[in-house]
């Protein structure tokens, strides 16, 4: 699931930037700033430096073609200071040379092929590099005799100036890759475990899984709150599972009975009133038994309440074993059973679970001072829609049987009117 | 007299064609005060004694001398080449055209003297003469005789040697 489609985040209308985004733009804004700031100033000093050389280089090559000249500048010798002019300059970054004579009167003149025409472009570069027009003297004896006048060529400044320009921007992309290599595995150090916090905390509120848990984190901080958010989940988890526990045994006191751990009267009444409504609707038939114990004051009188006690727990474990798993036990109070079943094809079929059940009690009962006695129980029974309509008719229909079958003799069963037994005899 | 005026202009031109003569005057006496301002001699003296052959063609500049780059004075002097003692009067000598036979004379009479002898026309430049010059229309070069101005003694510049042997190299 996706953590950013909270409710309270679809409520605000606008989505908010997530933790990788927002760090992710902060880092990006900082490479960017850094590697452009230290691309400038170094280009910028580069330039400078450049520049500052290639004038340097310049006037040096100046100086030395003017030493050279001296000679042949001397003897006004036009053809050797042409000669001598060109052998120098054209290995040399100069794309024109000239020399005067001291009245300005052209000695000689070189000029670089192919650069007869200098465009605007190269032009310009050459101005901003220094490398311009320079004039240096030529001297005999200290004297002036000639003038030489050259222009410097920036084609290998230019050339190396793009070569170091894509070095840079190579050097620049490399940083750029890098710094984002870098990022993104930190961010994923960073983001990881907060993610699955998120996810945890998220499964946590929204599912009541209490089970799920963090897993460890590289970074130190993001550990300790995740084994914190551990910690705290583990007693939340062992929380949620006494009171789980403690609610479940609350609902089966409240309707359970603490002896026999049958149902009471009031979860028995519950369920009579469901079967009821539903045997209604699916015009089914819905049979109640009421039992009560044959002469249970006397048990309690002559051998005590334990003995009572164990009588009663073994009457609640024989009706239970009697019945079949879908019918309902229940221990109304005092002496008194009752059992719910809605598995009948016919309201008769009662009488056969009656008699299963008054099968079983003759038994005797095992008493806690290890003496035996023998049990009985008295049923009366009702069925809906036969006897009555509404649950607390039936039972009470099935209870006035029941001291029907009390006071005929005992250790029997007897239907409310009209008689099932008379229903099956027809049949 | 009109008509003499108006020829005048008509007899003006080949004045004007002899022009180009003081100008060759002047580009030999360049290269001669050159040369001497590049030379050095084993004696140094506040002045140099440039002896002129009285037979040369551009004595005029010459003769006028000069103060050299480098702060010393050309004192110049005509003189006969055959009678004059020139090897103990001068530090430099210009030569006009000669006869082999007067050449190797003179040659014999300075070898082992520090005497810079530049010579007008020479155009083997082999025996004595150290520098030949060689006069054009616009240019005035030379040639060095490497051999000569070792025997002479008088130290010139690198430069100039190189200059002169570009040229003897190429004519």
């Amino acid at each position: 699931m996706k953590p950013g489609s909270r409710p309270a985040d679809a409520a605000n209308g606008r989505q908010r930037p997530t933790l990788y985004g927002a760090l992710r733009r902060i880092h990006l804004g900082v490479a960017l700033l850094a590697v452009c700031t230290a691309g400038l100033s170094l280009t910028a000093l580069g330039l400078t430096a450049l520049r500052v050389y290639a004038d340097h280089n310049l006037r040096l090559v100046a100086r030395s073609i003017a030493y050279t000249l001296e000679a042949p500048v001397v003897f006004h010798d036009k053809a050797a200071t042409g000669e001598t002019l060109a052998l120098i300059a054209a290995s040399e970054d100069v794309s024109r040379a000239t020399v005067l004579d001291p009245d300005y009167r052209v000695l000689a003149d070189w000029q670089r092929a192919g650069h007869e025409r200098r465009d605007g472009l190269r032009h310009a570069i050459g101005e901003l590099l220094g490398t311009g027009v320079i004039e240096q003297r030529i001297l005999h004896d200290a004297k002036p005799v000639g003038t030489l006048r050259i222009t410097g060529d920036p084609s290998n400044l230019l050339h190396f100036l793009l070569q170091g320009a894509l070095g840079l921007l190579a050097c620049l992309l490399l940083t750029a890759v890098s710094a984002h290599y870098l990022s993104s595995r930190m961010l994923v150090q960073i983001i990881e475990p907060l993610r699955n916090l998120m996810r945890v905390a998220h499964a946590v509120r929204s599912e009541r899984d209490f089970a799920q848990r963090t897993p460890p984190a590289r970074i130190e901080e993001l550990n300790a709150l995740g084994d914190d958010f551990n910690g705290l989940l583990d007693e939340l988890q062992t929380w949620q599972n006494q009171m789980q526990h403690e609610n479940r045994s609350l609902a089966h006191r409240a309707s359970h009975d603490s002896l026999t751990g049958l149902l009471n009267r009031s979860a028995f009444e519950e369920l009579l009133e469901h079967a009821v409504r539903a045997a209604a609707a699916s015009a089914g038939h819905a049979a109640v038994l009421y039992l009560d114990s044959d002469d249970f004051k006397g048990i309690n009188d002559r051998f005590g309440h334990a003995a009572g006690d164990a009588v009663l727990v073994a009457l609640a474990q024989r009706i239970r074993a009697s019945v079949r798993e879908g019918d309902v036990v229940a221990r109304l109070g005092g002496d008194e059973f009752a059992v719910l079943t809605t598995s009948l094809r016919a309201p008769a079929d009662a009488i056969q679970i009656a008699e299963q059940i008054l099968q079983r009690v003759p038994e005797p009962v095992l008493l806690p001072d290890g003496s035996r006695i023998t049990a009985s129980l008295s049923i009366g029974m009702a069925v809906f829609p036969v006897h009555a309509q509404a649950s607390q008719g039936l039972l009470d229909a099935a209870d006035a049987a029941m001291y029907g079958a009390k006071r005929q003799s005992g250790g029997g069963w007897q239907s409310a009117e009209p008689r099932l037994e008379a229903c099956q005899h027809q049949r | 007299m009109v008509a003499v005026l108006a020829i005048v202009p008509a007899v003006l031109p080949p004045g004007v064609t002899a022009q180009p003569a003081p100008q060759r005057v002047d580009m030999v006496a360049r290269v001669v005060f050159s040369l001497l301002g590049y030379a050095r001699w084993p004696a140094e003296r506040e002045s140099i004694r440039l002896c002129v052959d009285n037979a040369s063609r551009y004595p005029a500049r010459l003769l006028e001398g000069a103060t050299l780059g480098n702060g010393r004075q050309v004192r110049p002097r005509e003189v006969d080449v055959m009678a004059d003692p020139v090897a103990s009067q001068c530090d430099a000598l210009y030569l006009g055209a000669m006869t082999d036979v007067r050449r190797q004379r003179l040659a014999a009479e300075l070898t082992g003297r520090p005497v810079l002898v530049i010579s007008e026309e020479d155009f083997e430049c082999e025996t004595g003469s150290m520098f030949c010059l060689n006069i054009r229309e616009s240019q005035v070069s030379f040639r060095v005789n490497l051999d000569a101005l070792g025997r002479s003694g008088v130290h010139v510049h690198p430069a100039v040697l190189q200059l002169g042997r570009r040229r003897g190299a190429s004519s």
